[in-house]
């Protein structure tokens, strides 16, 4: 699905190279790095908000620099999402469907129901006519995941979707998130901190080593959280 | 308490001398004041006193007293000023008609702004490095201004100007000039008996303004004995409202003078009033005669306003400015009242009486 | 659109026929329908009120439409694109760019900047200029307040180059220059309507292309841009619209305070939407419509006192701004 061939990420200087790597749809991928290390402009990236350093990515069979839509490709999901006065949930988790949409962005009926299909699937339904910006953190991270969700994209991307849930809400949004992955056939990948949580709901880890300056996949049953530590951080976990 | 003193004081003198002095021969200073109402001159003892007055209050603004060498047992209220003082600073543009009139122009060493100056006399003292220009009072450096004179006539605005006090320190003597306000045009021209008391020239003064008297009066009088009555547009819009002068005005007095049916006659006061534009096409669109609207040209009134062609007068062309030469004109018609006066007469009764030319006024150009 | 949006905008239009007639009477109800119809499409010149009522009476009315309409969405149009809600054309000293252009030509006395074409394309180049001013520096600064400040900044700048010039000037040009910044309604003439109703033609023709980018918008530059939208595209047009109508209203009709910035807000609080459909539609007839009602208050008030029309309309936005101030801030 998401193909890295000897691509290397950064600004002027790289922060980390991938030189081989396939990604699968239908599974969760959790991002861990430390502070700095390059996880935003990875994503950035992908997003094509700046340009690959070196090497390509495909996107199935092509090559995301040449993709005329990557918003039909790649939908990503911000850590926060402040929520907007007069917008509604269900016209933010509606804007998802814009790639796909004429020049009016006119919604018709396919769009409505898609939009009313993921409300169903993230069980968000007492919250589609509610102001965005009278919702929870919790509520509206759903709402974010939702718009993603209708973008009908292969590959979603989160940066730090858990960041600032509560415990409870954390545990939902990786559910919901595995769910997604193994329902609607996509590669999910987020960037996260909460090493425990991820460590139960995700297929496998993209590790970014800051010494190698490499990034490394491991599926979750072959790595160890005291490995993780290890391998991202330098650290030996206490566990 | 001291206000109201001087108010009753003064006014009490205004009619003491206001009745002495009509049978006074020329040849000698009228004191007190014929026409004008905002100020008055006082023979005293020893001394002359020249009393000013706010034209919206009629309270005593300024007393100076004119005295040969300073005298320290005066009143404390009193502004002395040495008389023949030997130059001014005439910030009013009339100030400097009214000095040239009498052959005082050479004492002017300031003036406002030479852009705005008629005067050939000042022009040739600007050229020759004798006269300067002083900024406006908000703007004067005090220090500067005494280098130029001691005396400052100004155009008097009711409020005391700004850097007065720092000027009185430094023995600037500021005397404001309220020919603007006087009703009647010989109030305005009277104000040259001022000028012409501050130089010593007050005789001079007393004659020009005899001169000007007898022929504003009779051209008063053959004026009454006019038969037509054209309807008259004044002014012009200014952003969104036209402003007309009010019946006891000036202007209006003018008007009513030279005979015609003038916009604004039916609204009592002395200011000016503002009209729609809607109000003065629906009632006077088809006055055929419009004076003063302050443009040279009709080129130039319709680039200002498109909608002035909807006026008859202006389709005629019977349009009269003064605005070909308005630096003349505002130095000049307070002081030479005969001239306007004959001037709208001329205008508004065109076919009736003989020809004579124009002073101030002209037909404006296409 | 959904049926409480329909209603909305239903009692808006009729509301505002019912004031365009008001306002095409001067405040009272006297003329007929037909006797404006013949002033327009039949005009007699020798006939005193159709000439009152086709130059002085329809002009004022069309151009507040059309002024209220052009700024209000001015103003819609750079408070989503800069996320700002204290976002507008005499915030962000787009008007002043205009003034100073303005002042420019005027003061200058170069015969082509004099006539009434020459001072339009002063006026837009001026909003343009300074519209493009205010794009540079929201790349350096994120904060909304900050880029409040520099639009004031620039404002302030601007007034201080304008008095400078206002000195230095001949006194006809100043007093047309000093009664051009009071903001009039009544300076436009029947002739020259055409071409501004043409110019806010094509600015309302091409708002049709950037209803979707707008909906987009409102998640902020880099959300749109993961949606899709070309932002750098949009961000020349939104700034290409938003100088066309604020600098044409103030080409021909002075700098008119606040309803850029008042109008888009109480739009959003009536219609409760971020949809720019329903917004621009909302926008188009509430700002002709609060327009149309400064200027009814100025023909009601004109025989008590002469207030100019940024008088009337800084009174009633300034407690709408502090209002949106308390709320958002």
């Amino acid at each position: 699905m998401l193909r890295f061939e000897h691509s290397a990420f950064g600004y002027s200087e790289v922060f980390f190279r991938i030189p081989e790597m396939d990604l699968i749809p239908g599974k969760l991928y959790t991002l861990i790095g430390q502070n700095g290390i390059g996880k935003t402009t990875f994503f950035n990236t992908l997003c094509r908000f700046i340009p690959l350093k070196e090497g390509r990515v495909w996107i199935a069979a092509e090559d995301i620099s040449q993709i005329k839509a990557i918003a039909q490709k790649i939908a990503f999901v911000p850590s926060k999402f402040e929520g907007i006065q007069h917008l509604k949930a269900y016209d933010y988790i509606a804007l998802g469907r814009m790639p796909h949409t004429n020049f009016l962005g006119t919604l018709h009926e396919k769009d409505h129901e898609l939009v009313k299909e993921a409300i169903r699937l993230l069980k968000i339904e007492h919250l589609a006519q509610k102001d965005t910006s009278l919702l929870s953190d919790g509520e509206r991270q759903i709402c974010s995941i939702a718009r993603a969700l209708v973008q009908e994209t292969p590959v979603i991307l989160l940066d730090e979707p858990s960041a600032f849930l509560d415990y409870r809400n954390k545990l939902k949004i990786l559910e919901l998130l595995r769910e997604i992955a193994r329902e609607k056939q996509c590669c999910i990948i987020q960037s996260s901190h909460d090493l425990d949580l991820s460590i139960e709901f995700s297929d496998a880890f993209l590790i970014v080593n800051p010494e190698e300056k490499l990034l490394f996949l491991h599926q979750s049953h072959e790595i160890s959280r005291k490995e993780i530590l290890e391998q991202a951080f330098g650290l030996f976990g206490n566990r | 308490m001291c206000l109201k003193y001087f108010f009753s004081f003064s006014c009490a003198l205004l009619v003491l001398f206001s009745c002495n002095t009509q049978q006074k021969s020329t040849e000698k200073i009228d004191y007190g004041t014929k026409y004008a109402k905002n100020f008055n001159i006082i023979e005293q003892n020893g001394y002359t006193e020249i009393v000013i007055l706010n034209p919206d209050t009629k309270v005593v603004e300024k007393r100076y007293a004119l005295v040969s060498k300073n005298n320290p047992r005066l009143d404390k209220e009193l502004v002395q000023i040495q008389i023949p003082a030997p130059s001014i600073i005439a910030l009013g543009g009339t100030d400097i008609g009214m000095l040239d009139m009498i052959g005082l122009a050479d004492k002017i060493k300031g003036v406002g702004n030479m852009k705005y100056i008629h005067s050939p006399v000042v022009k040739k003292g600007y050229k020759a490095g004798k006269v300067a220009e002083v900024p406006d009072f908000s703007q004067m450096n005090p220090e500067r201004v005494v280098a130029v004179s001691k005396l400052i006539s100004y155009s008097g605005f009711g409020t005391p100007p700004a850097n007065e006090d720092k000027l009185a320190k430094l023995g600037v003597i500021c005397i404001p000039n309220y020919d603007w306000r006087e009703i009647h045009p010989l109030g305005k021209a009277e104000w040259i008996k001022l000028f012409g008391l501050l130089f010593g020239k007050e005789k001079e003064a007393q004659a020009y303004f005899s001169k000007i008297e007898k022929e504003y009066l009779a051209l008063e009088k053959s004026g009454a004995k006019l038969t037509q009555k054209p309807t008259v547009i004044s002014g012009q819009m200014i952003g969104d409202q036209w402003f007309m002068p009010g019946a006891d005005s000036y202007n209006a007095y003018l008007f009513d003078k030279a005979k015609c049916d003038y916009v604004g006659k039916e609204k009592k006061g002395t200011g000016s009033y503002a009209y729609t534009l809607e109000e003065v096409i629906r009632n006077y669109q088809d006055a055929g005669i419009w004076v003063n609207p302050g443009f040279k040209s009709k080129a130039e009134m319709l680039l200002s306003n498109e909608k002035y062609k909807y006026f008859k007068a202006f389709e005629s062309g019977e349009i009269y400015c003064y605005s070909h030469n308005i630096n003349y004109f505002w130095e000049r018609s307070a002081i030479e009242p005969q001239k306007v006066l004959s001037d709208l007469v001329q205008i508004f009764h065109a076919g009736e009486i003989s020809p004579k030319k124009l002073y101030f006024y002209k037909k404006i150009s296409e | 659109m959904s049926k409480s949006y329909r209603l909305i905008i239903l009692v808006l239009f009729l509301v505002l026929a019912c004031i365009i007639f008001l306002h095409l009477n001067n405040g009272r109800w006297e003329n007929s329908f037909s006797e404006f119809f013949a002033a327009i499409f039949n005009f007699n010149p020798e006939d005193q009120s159709q000439l009152i009522l086709r130059e002085i009476r329809f002009p004022r009315t069309v151009i507040a439409v059309l002024a209220g309409a052009s700024l209000a969405l001015s103003g819609l149009l750079l408070q989503t694109f800069l996320n700002n809600p204290l976002a507008g054309p005499s915030v962000l000293g787009i008007t002043s760019g205009s003034s100073l252009f303005v002042a420019l030509s005027l003061l200058s006395g170069i015969g082509f900047f004099t006539t009434e074409i020459g001072v339009t394309f002063s006026a837009l180049l001026g909003a343009l200029s300074f519209s493009l001013l205010i794009l540079f520096f929201s790349y350096f600064i994120k904060s909304q307040v900050s880029l409040l400040l520099v639009g004031m900044m620039l404002g302030a700048f601007t007034s201080a180059l304008v008095q400078v010039l206002q000195l230095t000037s001949h006194a006809n040009q100043l007093k047309a220059f000093t009664l051009w910044s009071f903001g009039s309604l009544q300076q436009v003439t029947f002739a020259q309507l055409g071409f501004i109703f043409l110019l806010f033609l094509v600015g309302t023709t091409a708002l049709v292309w950037i209803i979707k980018p707008l909906n987009m918008l409102v998640l902020g530059e880099k959300n749109a841009q993961v949606l899709g939208l070309n932002v750098k595209a949009v961000r020349i047009l939104v700034i290409l619209l938003s100088s066309l109508f604020a600098g044409v209203i103030t080409a021909f009709c002075g700098p008119i305070s606040f309803i850029g910035l008042a109008v888009p807000n109480i739009t959003k609080m009536l219609f409760k939407t971020q949809s720019h459909g329903v917004l621009i539609l909302g926008c188009l007839l509430l700002g002709a419509l609060v327009l149309l009602l400064c200027d009814l208050l100025i023909i009601y008030l004109e025989p008590v006192i002469a207030v100019p029309l940024n008088g009337i309309t800084s009174l009633i936005g300034a407690p709408v701004v502090v209002w949106i101030i308390l709320k958002k801030f």
